[in-house]
């Protein structure tokens, strides 16, 4: 218990506070990763066309709108390797509001009347985005319907996503580490590997210590 | 006594070198040193010792309270209890304190301008008076205080205050600074003045220096009543020469008897007081400053500040503001002033000042308010900085009379009255009544009017879809746009704001707006620079973008259970604005667009109109889910003539009768 007390005091300030921030820094970075699903809808079929882990301050699963006026409600559950299954539901975001000028309005009035044709659009076609918080032992991802059937899966076995760092971590590593250590994916990595050579360093001191 | 010390000295040595174990060999080599050393000291003592100085014959003695003096001099004038002594080329005067000081002799004073030196001693024994030319360094008493004066400077010493001109060899103040004699306060303000810049103190040279009961000031007995202080970014402008206090503290300070400043570079804080019933000195910022202001370059950017003085305490402060942390990202904030009772303020073309009699703070457009600087320049431009915290004493107690209200000045020869700083309304777009232009203390706001800052502190992304677009964000009038997108956003809910996430801009394949839910983006057509789209005067109109950003809160469901307040209760088929209301969700955004940024009376005539019940619960419906900022529903009933209590908005929720009410 004590050894490590000595070892702090041997080690370098300087290093113990850049660990220590290191630390706090990944461990903000896990608690803001979301998984962004672009999802291509048909008809009632979904389909996932891309995934990514990014990083945001943001929480983006404000993003799923749910809001049954206008969108169907469906439901996709996250699968981990236990095969404990945890729902999110999302709406289906197939809507469009388009405003047509009138012709000859003077746009100097601004009361007058401005639009003419438009109105809602709804689409049988489309893409849109779905957010939601990442978790390392996810494996796989279930859609459902909105009666709750299954349509699709998607595997998130071995998933190396691209993982989409602001500008705000970029400079926050620029920081902690000095230096630009690349961008998106090869931070992120970066700093796990960083993160266990401190590991490996300050357990091989402790050992060194109690050795002595 | 020297011989005593030597061997004192040597023992010492001889016991160390004992305890620290050193060989028979180094002892010895070390005890020749010393030797050498001490014989040298003593020979050294012997030649320059003041011990063995002659002794003229001191015929006359005078005792004191608590000194005894001894002196040779025959001129002396003795009134009551006060004896005055002239020197002449021979004259000595020693004097022996009964307490720890000991013996001191003071001879070697010099006439000046062919007037003799004397010195003033009170029944005590204390010197109260002198003038004299010193020829050789030494320390007096003057007073209580004992200070050391180096050689050749001429002493004037009278009524508490002693001006002690010396040469223009550098000094080095903090070793000659005046120390009490008996652990009490400091009687005598000592000023040191030189023709050159030769006395030093904190790293600074003074010409003049004064020194107060351990306080430093600035005596302003010279020809002059201003200085620059180029390295603290501030000009200091003494019209009326008070002596003030300084330090570098960056702190409010009760303690001085008088006017005085505090700055520190590294916290960023200046400070300007006057705890006596007279103005301290006027500062002027400089583009070099520390504090945190934003001085356009080439422009006449001009900020001052003055405490006016009261015996209850009485400063101004300017400080550097943290950054703040909005939608998840860093912002640079304006600096912040705060004071507590009167002080004035030039602000390009405002002057602001608080008058602790009517217990109000003035904004006073194009005439300045502080002495000597009536005319103060009114450019297009101003420095941004914000007036958070008014204070004042009465009956003893700390009050606000301000309350919890601010004065903003932006970057744009702009200032109001307003309880949010981020943004403090002053009027209105012509031809466009709801939308308000603003000062905020963003610094963004006022420095940085690109499309990146928007993006970053309007959390929502940019994009130009074409020509216009492009020019719009990017062109030759970018600047004006964007402060225009800026205030756009700010006259909504931040939580409407938060709801999109992208804004384009130019003309897509929609005809005019456009607003889908993939991606919650919003489509605006911009038209072709110098085609104003509005009364805004801008290319893009207003009331599309309120238009726009309202689907996006109806896709949202507002804050949660819009439907069933709006479509489920039918208040989307009674509140029409248009032809065009009755496209489904087009009711709740045409409705915003109109109410947003209506003329007064076109919104007066709804809100008291057939279907005035509907209308009135709209607006409350509304705002309670973000189309529409508390303020601007406040507006709304104001410009009705209705008014807007707690138990009058219940009463719309209910459909209920509320009478008008006239407001002044």
């Amino acid at each position: 218990m004590w050894g490590i007390f000595n070892i702090v005091d041997k080690m370098n300030k300087k290093n113990i506070v850049m660990m220590v921030m290191v630390l706090l820094f990944v461990n903000v970075v896990s608690a803001s990763l979301f998984y962004e699903l672009e999802l291509f809808y048909e008809n009632g079929e979904v389909e996932v066309k891309s995934k990514e882990v990014i990083f945001s301050h943001d929480d983006l699963t404000k993003y799923n709108v749910i809001n049954d006026y206008y969108f169907e409600r469906h439901s996709v559950g996250v699968v981990d390797k236990n095969g404990k299954e945890g729902r999110v539901e999302y709406g289906v975001l197939n809507k469009a509001y388009g405003d047509g000028i009138k012709v000859g309005v003077d746009l100097e009035s601004n009361e007058e009347e401005l639009f003419e044709e438009g109105g809602l659009e709804e689409f049988d076609v489309f893409t849109f985005n779905l957010y939601l918080p990442y978790s390392e032992g996810d494996e796989r991802l279930v859609f459902y319907d909105v009666d709750g059937n299954e349509i699709g899966r998607d595997g998130l076995e071995g998933f190396v996503g691209k993982v989409d760092v602001d500008s705000e971590l970029d400079e926050g590593i620029e920081k902690v580490l000095g230096k630009d250590v690349g961008k998106r994916l090869s931070k992120y990595w970066v700093l796990v590997l960083i993160l266990i050579v401190l590991i490996v360093v300050l357990v091989w001191l402790i050992v060194r210590e109690r050795k002595k | 006594m020297r011989m005593l010390v030597f061997l004192y000295l040597l023992t010492g040595m001889r016991v160390k070198m004992r305890k620290m174990n050193i060989g028979m060999f180094k002892v010895g080599k070390i005890a020749i040193i010393v030797l050498v050393f001490g014989v040298l000291f003593l020979v050294v003592g012997g030649v320059n010792g003041q011990d063995g100085e002659e002794d003229p014959e001191l015929k006359y003695e005078w005792e004191y309270r608590n000194v005894n003096l001894k002196t040779n001099i025959e001129v002396r004038e003795l009134s009551g209890s006060k004896g005055r002594f002239f020197f002449e080329e021979d004259s000595v005067l020693k004097i022996t304190h009964k307490g720890k000081l000991g013996e001191r002799t003071y001879s070697g004073l010099e006439d000046i301008d062919g007037e003799d030196s004397y010195l003033v001693f009170d029944k005590d024994g204390k010197m109260i008076e002198g003038e004299f030319k010193t020829s050789k360094q030494g320390e007096f008493i003057l007073g209580n205080e004992i200070v050391l004066i180096p050689a050749g400077s001429e002493v004037r010493f009278k009524d508490g205050e002693a001006v002690i001109k010396v040469s223009n060899k550098i000094i080095d103040f903090d070793k000659v600074k005046p120390r009490v004699v008996d652990g009490k306060k400091g009687e005598t303000a000592f000023i040191f003045t030189t023709g050159a810049n030769s006395i030093k103190h904190e790293g600074l040279n003074f010409k003049e220096l004064g020194y107060y009961d351990g306080k430093y000031f600035f005596p302003f007995l010279g020809n002059y009543d201003e200085i620059n202080f180029k390295e603290f970014g501030f000009h200091m402008y003494n019209k009326d020469k008070v002596r003030v206090y300084f330090d570098f503290k960056g702190e409010v300070d009760n303690s001085y008897q008088g006017a005085y400043v505090s700055f520190n570079k590294d916290k960023g804080v200046f400070v300007t007081g006057s705890n006596v019933n007279e103005n301290g000195p006027a500062i002027q910022f400089t583009p070099s400053n520390v504090y945190g202001l934003n001085f356009d370059q080439g422009d006449s950017d001009n900020l001052m500040i003055q405490a006016l003085g009261n015996d209850e305490g009485n400063w101004v402060r300017l400080q550097k503001s943290p950054d703040e942390v909005i939608r998840n990202s860093q912002q640079k904030i304006v600096p912040k002033i705060d004071g507590l009772n009167q002080f004035a303020m030039h602000n390009n073309g405002h002057a602001g000042f608080f008058n602790t009699n009517t217990e109000k703070f003035y904004l006073r457009p194009n005439k300045g308010v502080i002495k000597g600087f009536e005319n103060i320049p009114d450019k297009t431009t101003s420095v941004a900085v914000t007036v958070n915290e008014v204070k004042m004493m009465k009956g003893g107690e700390e009050t606000k009379p301000m309350g919890n209200y601010k004065v903003g000045w932006s970057n744009f020869n702009e200032a109001n009255f307003g309880l949010n700083s981020k943004f403090i309304q002053l009027g209105t777009y012509r031809g466009v009544p709801g939308l308000y232009r603003g000062v905020s203390d963003l610094e963004a706001y006022n420095y940085e009017l690109t499309e990146e800052a928007f993006e970053r502190i309007a959390g929502i992304r940019l994009v130009s879809t074409n020509a216009n677009g492009k020019d719009f964000i990017r062109g030759s009038e970018s600047k004006k746009n964007i402060k225009y997108l800026f205030d756009l956003i700010a006259n909504m809910p931040p939580e409407q704001v938060d709801m999109v996430r992208t804004i384009n801009l130019g003309h897509g394949k929609w005809a005019y707006g456009y607003a889908t839910t993939n991606g919650m983006q919003i489509y605006l057509t911009v038209h072709r620079p110098g085609s104003s789209a509005a009364g805004s005067g801008f290319e893009l109109s207003p009331r599309l973008f309120a238009h726009e950003m309202a689907h996006i809160v109806d896709y949202n469901g507002g804050s949660g259970g819009f439907n069933r307040d709006w479509y489920r209760s039918g208040l989307n088929g009674e509140v029409t604005t248009s032809g065009y209301s009755h496209k489904g969700g087009e009711s709740i955004s045409e409705f915003v667009g109109f109410f947003q940024y209506g003329y007064p009376g076109t919104i007066n005539k709804y809100m008291n109109g057939n279907r005035a019940k509907s209308f009135r619960r709209a607006v409350v419906i509304a705002t309670k889910h973000h189309f529409f900022t508390r303020n601007r529903m406040e507006q709304i009933f104001r410009a009705s003539n209705l008014p807007y209590d707690d138990k009058s908005i219940s009463a719309y929720l209910n459909k209920q009768n509320v009478g008008n009410i006239q407001y002044s």
